[in-house]
């Protein structure tokens, strides 16, 4: 009985969030009593400060109400621009902890939604979960044929969940400096997760990437659409480990290259190829399997792209350690900035862009990137993007941008933490 | 004419499933013995021969519903591998899953028996007992595994779950949420708290402590009593002799 469960109720979850608004008021107070004495800098200092300490009370308590949480948490973290290492962990923990439903309620969840037993329906049922899922947990059966599948189940009423766990959670940015940019991007994580509780949609996104991305390094489970529904989904079961498990094991280097650039290629295939791309890079999503191919296992959250925007980044990668005045009329054709801008702040913008895109061009100077050597490579931006944060208003809201760096960025750390040497130049955005 | 017990089983069946239908369609004031027995085919007296009145057709539908429950609970093959609290929501599950079709039958008349006081305390009684039956096997089960320790007010503990079952079938029947998730929830949440309390043994702890007030407290003062022995021999006589009278 020591599960840690979703604190579910309405009533239980408005308690921790009382608390956390508190907290924040406390802090903005303290500062709004503070700002009178402070000098100009220091009052930037201070202001910085101020919502470093929000993100983490926010972030704590988000962490604890996990499930649709952890993922407003995981965007406000990247909104911020702060992602301190404890709370990185705390996150990576909560990947795969143990799962909220009990055995009566997965059998009631199988039960309304096959309208028999789930002993009945399959040759045999593990009533206890093996994985967590992001909405759900993940159990393992067998089909009377003898196809071994594994169930992903939804926790019912988990759209409710969402609902007002958002809505508490756009109470609790209110006091935040940041507020306004953040708002646009919480609609924008409220519409994915609604996307990814719909299992039929991800059904449809699984046939998408087995039909289209033909590649041998990888496996697409098969959907067992007779098993399926909007809140359970049936897919072929893949031995093997979690990559974030797997990499416990002490593979050799060679086997975490081979991992990793099979991940890099997925990642280009899809973006270049499909202009649609796995948008949640997260360590529990990629399986290992013993021969070492690598099994994509959620298609809740995939980002679909327009083709023109695909085109703009690519020629934007191929352009970046070239031509410094390219690179730059490129970007006004990205429809980046909003039209009333003065052209000094849009030179003092693109100052800081050339900057970051020299940083960018790193990944690219040799043909191989080594992520053991250049450990200093994620912390070296880290001032360049708070200069350019500053700015933020003269920015359109770019979902398409925010979904591909992310999940860029998330590829890149999960590199960094695998220590692996890759071939970062490719075909699609290199030029030999 | 005489008929098998099988034979009489299956027009037990028949009468109650006539009427439930007959009490949806009509209401429970309308839909008339007379009427049930002509439905079902038989004579307007041979119903008397199974149910004395409307109403105890009533209790033997949901008698036979909790009956259907404990055979339902016995199909599940690893039942007995799960937590008190598993076990307890899955009798909550099932008794839904039977009640779902005759949904409207339960609306109409869930109330009528179980909060109002009537004469048929006695129905009532097998109805409770039945249902007593189920939640002190699993109390019994879980005792047995040492998943909780033994309940001193078992009792009452008992009555409570009765009360909330009575309480959670009326929620259901106002729950209008998608496949009645909110009394999933509801139940899964209340009867978590529930066992994580009866697992603490706060029940019994409450009576510790009852029972430490009384012996250190209750009885020193009893002691003081003792110079007064006389008087309470008089009230104790008079106490027991009208008692024997």
């Amino acid at each position: 009985m020591n599960e840690i469960r979703i604190p579910k109720g309405k009533f239980q979850r408005t308690v921790i969030t009382a608390k956390t608004a508190g907290k924040v008021s406390g802090q903005v107070l303290t500062y709004l009593v503070k700002k009178p004495f402070l000098s100009k800098d220091n009052n930037i200092a201070a202001k910085k400060d101020l919502s470093e300490k929000n993100a983490e009370t926010i972030f704590k308590s988000l962490t604890f109400l996990k499930g649709t949480a952890l993922k407003i948490a995981q965007f406000l973290s990247m909104e911020l621009e702060i992602l301190p290492e404890a709370l990185r962990k705390e996150l990576e923990k909560s990947y795969n902890r143990v799962p909220p439903l009990n055995r009566a309620m997965v059998r009631k969840i199988l039960k309304d939604v096959y309208e028999d037993n789930p002993e009945s329906v399959f040759k045999c049922f593990e009533a206890k979960a093996f994985a967590a899922a992001s909405l759900g947990q993940v159990h393992r059966a067998k089909t009377k044929e003898g196809h071994k599948i594994a169930l992903k189940i939804q926790y019912p009423g988990i759209k409710n969940t969402i609902e007002s766990d958002l809505k508490i959670v756009r109470t609790v940015v209110k006091p935040l400096p940041d507020y306004a940019f953040i708002l646009p991007g919480l609609d924008e994580v409220e519409e994915k997760l609604m996307e990814e509780t719909d299992y039929i949609n991800e059904g449809k996104n699984l046939l998408f990437f087995k039909h289209h991305l033909k590649l041998k390094l990888i496996k697409v489970p098969a959907l067992y659409e007779k098993y399926s529904s909007d809140v359970v989904i049936a897919m072929e079961y893949i031995k093997g480990l979690p990559l974030n498990e797997w990499i416990k094991t002490n593979p050799s280097i060679e086997e975490k290259n081979k991992i990793a650039e099979s991940l890099f290629e997925i990642f280009i295939r899809s973006l270049y190829e499909l202009k649609c791309i796995h948008a949640d890079p997260n360590p529990g999503n990629f399986i290992i399997t013993p021969d070492l191919k690598v099994g994509l296992i959620d298609f809740g959250c995939i980002k679909q792209f327009d083709p023109t925007f695909v085109d703009n980044y690519q020629k934007l990668n191929r352009t970046i350690l070239r031509d410094k005045s390219e690179y730059f009329s490129l970007h006004n054709e990205l429809n980046l900035f909003i039209n009333d801008i003065s052209e000094e702040v849009k030179n003092n913008i693109m100052h800081i862009m050339h900057k970051i895109s020299i940083w960018y061009g790193r990944f690219y100077k040799k043909e191989w990137f080594d992520f053991k050597k250049n450990k200093d490579i994620f912390t070296e931006p880290q001032n360049l993007f708070k200069e350019l944060s500053k700015y933020k208003k003269y920015f359109n809201s770019q979902p398409d941008f925010i979904y591909l760096d992310r999940t860029r960025y998330g590829l890149y750390r999960i590199f960094e933490k695998m220590e692996v040497k890759i071939k970062i130049r490719n075909t699609y955005e290199w030029d030999e | 004419m005489k008929i098998s017990n099988e034979q009489k089983k299956i027009n037990r069946l028949k009468i109650i499933e006539i009427a439930v239908d007959l009490i949806i369609e009509e209401g429970y004031k309308s839909a008339t013995m007379r009427g049930i027995a002509k439905k079902a085919g038989f004579g307007d007296a041979t119903i008397y021969n199974y149910f004395p009145t409307k109403e105890s057709i009533l209790f033997a539908y949901y008698e036979d519903k909790l009956n259907e429950t404990i055979e339902k609970m016995k199909e599940i093959k690893d039942f007995n591998e799960y937590t008190i609290n598993e076990q307890l929501q899955t009798v909550f599950h099932i008794q839904f899953e039977l009640f779902l079709s005759d949904r409207e039958f339960i609306a109409i008349t869930f109330k009528k028996i179980f909060l109002t006081i009537n004469q048929n305390y006695k129905q009532i009684k097998t109805i409770k007992n039945l249902f007593r039956t189920i939640i002190k096997d699993i109390f019994d089960a879980a005792t047995e595994a040492e998943e909780i320790p033994p309940q001193i007010f078992e009792e009452m503990i008992f009555h409570l779950i009765f009360d909330y079952y009575i309480g959670i079938v009326i929620f259901w029947l106002n729950d209008s949420s998608e496949k009645f998730n909110e009394t999933t929830i509801l139940t899964d949440k209340s009867l978590d708290l529930f066992c994580s309390v009866i697992q603490a043994g706060v029940a019994n702890k409450v009576f510790d402590l009852a029972s430490y007030f009384f012996k250190n407290h209750i009885l020193s003062r009893l002691t003081m009593l003792k110079s007064h022995k006389d008087t309470i021999n008089i009230i104790k006589r008079e106490f027991m002799g009208s008692n024997n009278e």
